[in-house]
């Protein structure tokens, strides 16, 4: 893999999208804008908007960077997006401006499976390459005492009983600061790294039952609405391949570029993979 | 007691206007006021008010009055005072705006040259003219002016149709192209829905509801109250419809009208089934029982909108949208024999409330009395924005004065048991409606407790005002708040027992033939499509508004044309089609400025004027006779006679003048000019100027100095022993001097030196006098013909005399216009001339023959000892510099000159020459003005611009003493005529076959 494919360089859209909004017309408005993407609410679900060379997010698509240039150029939160069979109209203030997705490249964004072969996690190079890394110190969560706890639970997961568990995800379920608060990104890297390697769905049953009573953010929701229907990003998804991989460096770039996403996200997906590769390697050692 | 005061050519827009006679209305001791231009209409209105006077009177259309009744004329002061200082925030305001502004068309044009849209607040009785001229170039109209003939409407409409154009009004209050608010609107969040609509405060109820819901308009075209009138037959909603169908970014159309002509409704009805689109469509006053396929037929505004969000959102219409009453719990029935009463800003809503209560309480058919929408039983509605309300004073929206009254005097009325309002928001409303409705609700709650107040507001959260606070400060009030007018209405007739159930509608298939839509140009597409490119033509506040909101704007602080003369607007409009005027101007003006005047010679008058080998006189001006001249120019003429010794003494003189024994001919009609009396005889020597581009000669007499000289009136003997050194020593001198030169002295290039000198060539001469004396004094020292004593007496003239240079000038002036002269074509001014009487001026195309106007009397500063009262009328030939572009025209040219004006400074000088900018139609560079950015000298008068603008040209003068044989008393500007320039205007008309009205 080489670095400029970490982000897409041609419009795309995740195939996530298309299996989750019907045909028709749909009524939304704008939800969230940041400096490089934004976030459309429509039918109850977020879809993320960003420009190419960025992640593809598992409920959006990338677009072209001068479109999206001009595009952030006028929209507002609360401005009203059409969405007509793939073509998006954003009535801004300015104009309004329609990003016709029906031609973009669909991307598989769903969640590979690794289990059916041993991976050794310590000699990966994504494992080598996070170590590397003191994640407990980019990460947007304070671990003090009661957070250590937490994540220790999460780290030794054959040792944490059910109501430690619940304790430990309802505890990360929302915290943090920001849109997408760290500990979802955590928890959605944790779950996803043992579902990959594992195909372990335990902690996806006590993710869902606690989202159930638990709210966080509508695009931490968004995150975990397309992570439990089997879909993430296309970063996330890189990392998760590159488990078969011994490259190194690679590892390395793919780690960069993922750190470098959001104030702390890109980090805490990172410490939440971590984690379950951590909790893969204690759970094997106690087992054997 | 009534005192005015007239601003001169202070023009304000009517709401600034009417918020000023507002504020003026607080000062204390004001008994009343009035502050409006002094048009003929408005001067009824004084009347009306019994603010009438003669000042009043005599007021001209671009004149700003003031009157107001008070005990004391101080009063009087204070209010000026805040008329000045209203005025004065509005000139910061401006600044603070720095919208583009310019003042008149052609400029509008070039400042926005892809302007596509003509915003029209103007007076109705000017607006039809500015419609058309918006048609004719190709840009949509859109007209908040009301009061357009129907006839006139039909007209422009159908013209605007054929051309691909819409023209949206007239009496359009509401508009937001591709989501920009155009005159009154709400700040409407854009969306996939289209709206087009024939009642302005109805487009508000269903916009700012729709908004609200969380729905959004893209368009909302205000088509007019007349629009689905028999006459007009919706021509603009039609095609409007039919351009919308197809918008890509519209799904669902809505049509909103208030009553219509029965066959206009079909009409539109069947155009409606026949767009791709699903459509909600009201037509007010109609109670539909079902829908027809994909129209969708709402009976109140609130269902409308409500229909709306639900089709633009893809789903179903509901059977029934009758929404629960936020107020209804809680609220008691009010006593029997209340009656309601309804006082509305809004028109349409107005007429649903009427609607809606006449239905519930079967009072039968609505009122047709003026102001009223119900009237029946006790039962009130009344629209306050109808023209009896708001005729001279601010619409309800902007004033709450009239509803103030109307809710003191209904809570008088013990009947009266519900109040509705309406509180409109957005931009061009009151800043806090509320706020100023608040003392009057309470007094009348304290007087009437069981009185209730029910509104509704018509806003946004994005409106200007606050939304939610509007509603805050009612609730406090005890106002019982609805969110629509529907609803407002409805809570009224709980209270009074009577609730109005909504009829459950179904949808029926649509039996009617299809119509094929009309093909919709490229023009209404765009207009729809992008960002409106806007000359706004009057309120200057819509500019602001549409630059906010990401369109385009130049505001267009436009005047009525010629004061607002029916007769000249109609030549003027007539003249404007005439391509080749332009054309012959440029021609003209091209003349004036290749002119090339040389000066040659001095000589005697009579050598080269024939005329003068007789007892004849030449004088400045237009023809006059002896017993017509002012003081000055008869003291003139009395030296004049005595120089030629025709006569020994001032007595034996004027006997003679008034025998008629010697006789007058104008200066102009020799070949010559001739400052202040212009008085010239046979012996007096002459300056010879050639324009060696045309070959034509020209005439004018030496400056004598100032203080006690012929020109000024004076004849005292000093006066004519100096004329007799001027004839026996400075000319001859002079003469030999310029014949050393071979080809004479090249006057453009002094010119254009002391113009970058900062002389103007009328006031101020210092520059081109010291360049002429450095040109001649080592000729004239040079000259072996010339006694020493002579050359030294010459040598301190022409040093001691600034103004030397003046006459140089004039029969430079002369020489380039007389030149320009040769071909009669164009409307462009060759002479401006005053006799002290009348001031004369002669047009490009019509040769010799002169348009007078009795003069005006200059304006400046005086000799110590002398006042105004002492200065004679405007005299003098001098003018002919104002004609080919300097002296006053050229102001900016000479600030030092400026105090002649007034305050005089820099700025002062730089406001005249710009506004004479506007009445010519080229700029001379060969007299560039550094302190201009080197723009040249303004040039080419044209009567046209002049008659249109009401801008006459400024003239730099001196002032004579007006008894004869005293001689100068001050200096200042005076501002020739507009009489003369329209008398020009309706002659040069008739010259081109124009049909002119008689008076």
């Amino acid at each position: 893999m080489k670095i400029k494919e970490l982000g897409f360089q041609k419009e795309a859209k995740s195939n996530f999208l298309s299996l989750s909004i019907p045909e028709g017309r749909h009524m939304g408005k704008v939800h969230s804008v940041f400096r490089n993407s934004f976030n459309i609410e429509l039918n109850g679900q977020l879809i993320n908007i960003s420009r190419i060379g960025m992640s593809l997010s598992a409920h959006g698509c990338v677009i072209d960077s001068e479109q999206m240039e001009m595009i952030l150029k006028s929209i507002r939160p609360g401005d009203i997006v059409r969405l007509n069979n793939s073509v998006y109209s954003i009535y801004t203030k300015q104009l309004t401006i329609n990003v016709d997705t029906s031609k973009f490249t669909e991307v598989d964004l769903s969640i590979p499976d690794l289990s059916d072969q041993y991976i050794d996690i310590e000699k990966t190079s994504v494992y080598q390459a996070l170590k590397m890394i003191s994640l407990e110190n980019e990460i947007g969560l304070e671990i003090d005492e009661r957070t250590q706890v937490n994540l220790n639970c999460l780290e030794r997961l054959h040792r944490c009983e059910t109501p430690q568990l619940n304790n430990a995800v309802n505890f990360l379920i929302g915290r943090g600061k920001g849109l997408t608060p760290s500990g979802d990104d955590l928890l959605v890297g944790y779950a996803l790294t043992r579902k990959v390697v594992l195909r372990d769905s335990h902690i996806e049953t006590v993710m869902k039952a606690c989202l159930n009573d638990r709210r966080t953010t509508n695009i931490s929701e968004a995150y975990y609405k397309a992570y439990l229907e089997g879909f993430v990003s296309s970063h996330l998804r890189q990392l998760m391949e590159l488990l078969e991989s011994l490259q190194l460096e690679e590892a390395k770039k793919l780690i960069y570029a993922i750190g470098q996403y959001g104030h702390t996200s890109g980090y805490d997906s990172l410490y939440g993979c971590y984690l379950g590769l951590e909790s893969i390697i204690n759970e094997r050692r106690d087992y054997t | 007691m009534i005192y005015t005061r007239i601003k001169e050519n202070s023009y304000q827009d009517s709401i600034n206007l009417m918020l000023l006679t507002n504020a003026v209305n607080t000062v204390e001791g004001v008994s009343s006021a009035q502050v409006m231009m002094g048009t003929d209409a408005n001067k009824d209105l004084f009347k009306d008010a019994g603010l009438y006077n003669d000042d009043v009177a005599n007021a001209q259309p671009n004149d700003m009055v003031v009157a107001i009744d008070a005990d004391s004329e101080d009063i009087l002061e204070e209010v000026m005072s805040e008329v000045e200082s209203y005025l004065s925030d509005l000139s910061v305001k401006k600044d603070a705006d720095a919208t583009e502004s310019v003042t008149n068309w052609k400029e509008a044009t070039e400042a926005l040259p892809d302007a596509n849209v003509a915003l029209i607040s103007i007076p109705g009785i000017y607006a039809a003219a500015e419609i058309e001229r918006a048609l004719d170039d190709d840009k949509h109209a859109f007209v908040f002016s009301d009061n357009i003939p129907i006839e006139e409407e039909v007209r422009l409409k159908k013209k605007a149709h054929e051309k691909g154009l819409l023209v949206m009004g007239p009496d359009s209050g509401t508009g937001m192209i591709s989501s920009v608010p155009l005159a009154f609107t709400n700040v409407i969040k854009p969306g996939n829905i289209g709206m087009v609509g024939a009642s302005g405060t109805g487009i508000q109820e269903v916009t700012t509801i729709i908004d609200r819901l969380g729905g959004g308009v893209v368009n909302a075209v205000g088509v007019g109250g007349r629009d689905l009138s028999e006459e007009v037959g919706a021509i603009t909603m039609l095609d409007a419809l039919a351009a919308m169908d197809t918008q890509d970014d519209v799904d669902v159309i809505v049509a909103i009208s208030k009553p219509p002509a029965k066959a206009v409704r079909d009409k539109v009805v069947a155009m409606l089934h026949s767009l791709s689109k699903p459509v909600v469509a009201i037509f007010l006053g109609e109670k539909p029982e079902q829908h027809e396929g994909q129209v969708h037929f709402a009976y109140t505004l609130e269902e409308t909108a409500y229909m709306a969000v639900d089709l633009s959102k893809k789903e179903k219409v509901k059977e029934s949208y009758q929404q629960p009453l936020e107020n209804e719990e809680g609220t008691h029935a009010i006593a029997e024999g209340k009656t309601v009463k309804g006082l509305y800003s809004g028109g349409t809503l107005a007429s649903e409330a009427a609607t809606l209560i006449a239905e519930a309480l079967e009072l039968g058919e609505l009122s047709k009395e003026e102001g009223y929408k119900l009237k029946a039983n006790g039962f009130e509605v009344m629209d306050l924005g109808d023209d009896m309300y708001t005729q001279g004073k601010p619409h309800p929206m902007i004033d709450p004065e009239v509803r103030v009254n109307k809710i003191k005097e209904y809570a008088a009325d013990s009947d009266t048991g519900v109040i509705l309002l309406d509180v409109v928001l957005g931009y061009g409303s009151h800043p806090d409606m509320a706020d100023a409705l608040s003392p009057a609700i309470l007094e009348a709650k304290e007087q009437n407790k069981d009185l209730q107040f029910i509104a509704t507001v018509v806003g946004t959260q994005n409106d200007p005002q606050d939304y939610s606070k509007t509603k805050e400060t009612l609730q406090n009030l005890g106002v019982l708040i609805e969110e629509s007018n529907a609803k407002a209405v409805r809570l009224a007739l709980h209270m009074m027992g009577k609730d109005l159930p909504e009829a459950p509608k179904t949808t029926v298939d649509y039996q009617g033939q299809l119509q094929k839509l009309p093909e919709v140009s490229e023009k209404v597409v765009d207009l729809l499509s992008t960002k409106p490119r806007i000359i706004n033509m009057g309120v200057e506040s819509f500019s602001t508004t549409i630059m906010n909101h990401g369109g385009k704007a130049v505001q267009y602080n436009w005047r009525p044309k010629a004061g607002g003369n029916q007769k000249l607007i109609r030549i003027l409009d007539q003249l404007e089609k005439m391509d080749e005027i332009d054309e012959q101007n440029a021609r003209v003006v091209d003349r004036l400025k290749n002119g090339a005047p040389f000066l040659l010679d001095v000589v005697p008058a009579h050598t080269v004027i024939p005329e003068l080998k007789d007892k004849v006189l030449l004088h400045a001006g237009p023809p006059i006779q002896w017993d017509d001249m002012t003081g000055p120019m008869q003291g003139s003429c009395i030296g004049a006679t005595l120089f030629e010794e025709w006569a020994a003494t001032e007595d034996e003189a004027r006997s003679m003048l008034e025998k008629g024994e010697i006789s007058f001919m104008p200066c102009h009609h020799a070949n010559a000019v001739g400052p202040m009396g212009g008085i010239t005889s046979g012996n007096m020597p002459v300056l010879i100027v050639e324009n060696r581009e045309t070959g034509n000669h020209a005439y004018c007499t030496m400056n004598e100095g100032i203080g006690a000289v012929l020109r000024f009136g004076a004849y005292s003997e000093e006066v004519v022993n100096r004329l007799r050194w001027m004839r026996d020593v400075l000319g001859p001198t002079l003469s030999k001097a310029l014949k050393t030169m071979d080809d004479g002295m090249n006057l453009n290039v002094i010119i254009a030196r002391a113009i970058a000198m900062g002389d103007e060539f009328h006031q101020r001469n210092h520059s081109a006098s010291l360049i002429f004396l450095k040109e001649v004094a080592p000729i004239i020292t040079a000259l072996t013909n010339v006694e020493n004593k002579e050359k030294e007496e010459v040598m301190k003239f022409l040093a001691d005399t600034d103004q030397f240079f003046l006459n140089i000038m004039m029969a430079t002036g002369k020489a380039i216009v007389d030149g320009a002269r040769q071909v009669k074509e164009g409307s462009i001014v060759t002479t401006l001339s005053r006799n002290g009487k009348d001031f004369g001026v002669r047009i490009s195309s019509l040769g010799d023959e002169w348009f007078t106007a009795p003069v005006n009397s200059p304006k400046g500063l005086y000799f110590t000892g002398y006042t105004e009262e002492d200065g004679n009328p405007d005299i003098g030939d001098s003018a002919i510099t104002e004609t080919i572009g300097v002296g006053g025209m050229s102001m900016v040219a000479a600030p030092a000159v400026t105090r002649f004006v007034g305050a005089g400074g820099f700025e002062d000088a730089l406001k005249v020459s710009n506004e004479m900018d506007q009445i010519t139609v080229s700029n001379n560079a060969n007299w560039s003005i550094p302190t201009w950015d080197f723009k040249g000298a303004p040039l080419g008068i044209d009567i046209r611009k002049v008659v249109e603008t009401g801008i006459t040209p400024l003239i730099n003068t001196g002032i004579a003493h007006k008894v004869a044989g005293v001689g100068q008393v001050g200096a200042g500007t005076v501002r020739a005529p507009l009489g003369c320039f329209e008398k020009a205007l309706i002659a040069y008309a008739k010259s081109l076959g124009i049909m002119v009205d008689e008076d």
